[in-house]
């Protein structure tokens, strides 16, 4: 599998060294593909191999920084499919809101699936830094809804 | 019988060339399609095409494209009014069918109660013989415990004898007992194998044909009491229990005869009310058909049968599932020259080991006869997670000699980079003496592939 799949002109793209650990995360936490947003709606798609062998590629460099740089933001990904609910039905206001500060596990949306409803957890603690999807939307597995900028 | 609702949007659970196959069926028919697919797929040709695309799932088969409640949830969340299987994953699951249609959605293929009853391999095989359909001669019924009772059994079948799991099929759950020394411990040892592979320890067993070729007839039937059969196919040509090339219609057998069987399938499917498309697979040997199962479901190999009868299979499945009375009978049904398919497979053509990658070059054939079945182009991926079929190069000529004439001249003529194919197999294939003779048995290919030299 072709590990970046498309690299458009991104104004400030993140160091090699972000790319890499960004990668590295990617394959720990056993996931397949990380999309970054920025306000002029360019997106940076990053596709992990996630089969046994290392996942950054020859242009990076292989070795883990003595201290692990800070990623600028991790997705919160669908765990399932459904159409997209950011706000609460019971208090008709938003889980979250941009610049929210959010723990692990927190509730960030939900998947409406008609009879059944799946909660969209934040991936861990930091600040959400943005939402990349619409209320009512219908999403699929996997797919990136918000990012958060971990403290 | 109620009238089915008529449905407007159709969801295909299935990927790769099938649901593109799937995909320009429903257009052709004027019906809106839902791709649901793995990550993996999202690039496909018809995720991409499709009216709607949902992700449901990641790569592994099990959570995609076998999660039977994720495919009902993605269908009601779309609106989608009917599910079409395919082949291979849910398209014989009769818990799938049956909760599809228990959500209020068509399942575009046979009742769940055909399905269960021809997905045991004990009550298929006395459902024919009760409706005339000639069977090989065994067993008829589960086997007993008593040790004598299944010597006596075989002995009276005679040897050489197959043991068969009731709850296998297409090869698998089976083992050949050419002497009475060595069936007791056979049984055992099979009986084991179908616990542990199928939950169903029963067994049958039945007298083992040492030549015969697979002849398998197409069936369609609607919900009006009208069934057809489209002529016979020949599948002899496979390894592993995997078919590699097919055709229509096979060669060397007297069409009577193959009308005649054609007639008892029909037959057999107005018995059990059977709905939708069907195939009947048969060993033949010394002129005698003998029926091991049926296929409920589309096949592979079903464009041999379009293209020397001109009916397209996909599209008459959706319209029986609309209610749609079949608008031809069987004097309609004529079957006119000759086809062939090849299945190109992205695998070592010597090795046959899977070779998942980018497609690098994709250059396909073209011309009179020739018809391409495929999802690939250049540029995409074979995913390693699934079976390894890119494409299905079909050949349709007046006589044998011309579609064969025109299959080497498309092989020759298609380009494939980046990854390994079988078109080399394929192209020894088109040369060998025996196939050029027409009618070799299931066992030709594997000897031939055991005499030929490597590379």
């Amino acid at each position: 599998m072709e590990k970046p799949i498309t690299l458009p002109a991104f104004e400030a793209l993140p160091t090699p060294q972000d790319l890499a650990q960004i990668t590295r995360w990617l394959q720990q936490a056993g996931l397949h593909e990380l999309e970054l947003t920025n306000a002029q709606g360019l997106r940076l798609r990053l596709v992990a191999n996630t089969s046994a062998h290392s996942v950054t590629s020859p242009s990076l460099p292989s070795t883990a920084p003595t201290a692990p740089a800070k990623p600028t933001s991790t997705p919160v990904l669908t765990p399932y499919f459904g159409h997209l609910r950011l706000q609460d039905v019971v208090t008709d206001k938003a889980f979250v809101t941009v610049g929210q500060t959010v723990q692990q596990g927190q509730t960030v949306g939900m998947l409406d699936l008609g009879s059944i409803t799946v909660a969209i957890p934040a991936p861990g603690n930091g600040v959400l830094s943005s939402i990349c999807a619409q209320e009512g939307d219908l999403v699929g597995y996997g797919h990136s809804i918000a990012f958060i900028t971990p403290l | 019988m109620t009238e089915p609702k008529n449905f407007q949007r159709v969801l295909i659970a299935n990927r790769g060339e099938i649901a593109l196959r799937i995909q320009r069926a429903c257009r052709q028919l004027g019906l809106e399609t839902v791709a649901v697919h793995s990550e993996a797929d999202a690039q496909s040709r018809h995720v991409q095409e499709a009216d709607i695309a949902l992700c449901i799932g990641p790569n592994a088969a099990a959570r995609s494209y076998l999660d039977v409640e994720a495919i009902i949830l993605a269908a009601r969340l779309t609106g989608a009014g009917a599910i079409h299987p395919g082949y291979g994953f849910l398209s014989e699951n009769a818990d799938f069918a049956e909760a599809v249609e228990a959500a209020g959605i068509r399942f575009i293929g046979p009742t769940p109660a055909a399905i269960r009853l021809m997905g045991d391999k004990i009550t298929a095989k006395q459902t024919m013989q009760a409706a005339g359909v000639p069977c090989v001669a065994g067993s008829d019924g589960p086997l007993p415990e008593d040790e004598q009772k299944i010597l006596a059994l075989a002995e009276q079948v005679g040897f050489p004898v197959i043991v068969k799991a009731s709850g296998g099929g297409g090869g698998r759950g089976m083992r050949v007992v050419w002497q009475a020394d060595d069936l007791l411990k056979a049984v055992a040892l099979t009986r084991k194998e179908a616990q542990q592979a199928f939950g169903n320890p029963t067994l049958y067993l039945e007298s083992f044909m040492q030549k015969p070729r697979h002849i398998e007839i197409q069936v369609l039937c609607d919900t009006h009491g009208n069934a057809l059969w489209l002529g016979a196919r020949d599948c002899s040509l496979q390894r592993r229990h995997q078919k590699v090339l097919e055709e229509a219609p096979p060669p060397g057998i007297p069409p009577e005869l193959i009308a005649k069987i054609g007639q008892s399938c029909a037959q057999a499917c107005r018995h059990i009310g059977y709905r939708g498309a069907g195939t009947f697979e048969f060993l033949y040997e010394d002129g005698v058909f003998a029926f091991i199962e049926m296929n409920t479901r589309l096949q592979v190999e079903h464009p041999v049968t379009e293209e020397t009868t001109g009916l397209d299979i996909v599209c008459a499945q959706i319209e029986i599932a609309q209610g749609k009375p079949l608008s031809l009978q069987q004097a309609d049904v004529q079957t006119i020259g000759h086809a062939i398919e090849c299945r190109i497979n992205a695998e070592n053509p010597f090795s046959f080991a899977p070779s998942p990658g980018l497609v690098t070059q994709w250059t396909l054939p073209g011309g009179a006869g020739i018809r391409m079945d495929t999802h690939m182009a250049q540029g995409c991926t074979v995913q390693p997670y699934y079976d390894s079929l890119i494409a299905k190069v079909i050949a349709r000529g007046a006589t044998r000699t011309e579609a064969i004439n025109r299959l080497q001249v498309a092989l020759a003529e298609m380009q494939v980079e980046g990854i390994e194919t079988n078109i080399p197999l394929h192209q020894a294939i088109l040369q060998d003496t025996g196939f050029l003779e027409g009618g070799v048995d299931i066992h030709h290919l594997e000897h031939w592939l055991e005499k030929r030299s490597h590379p």
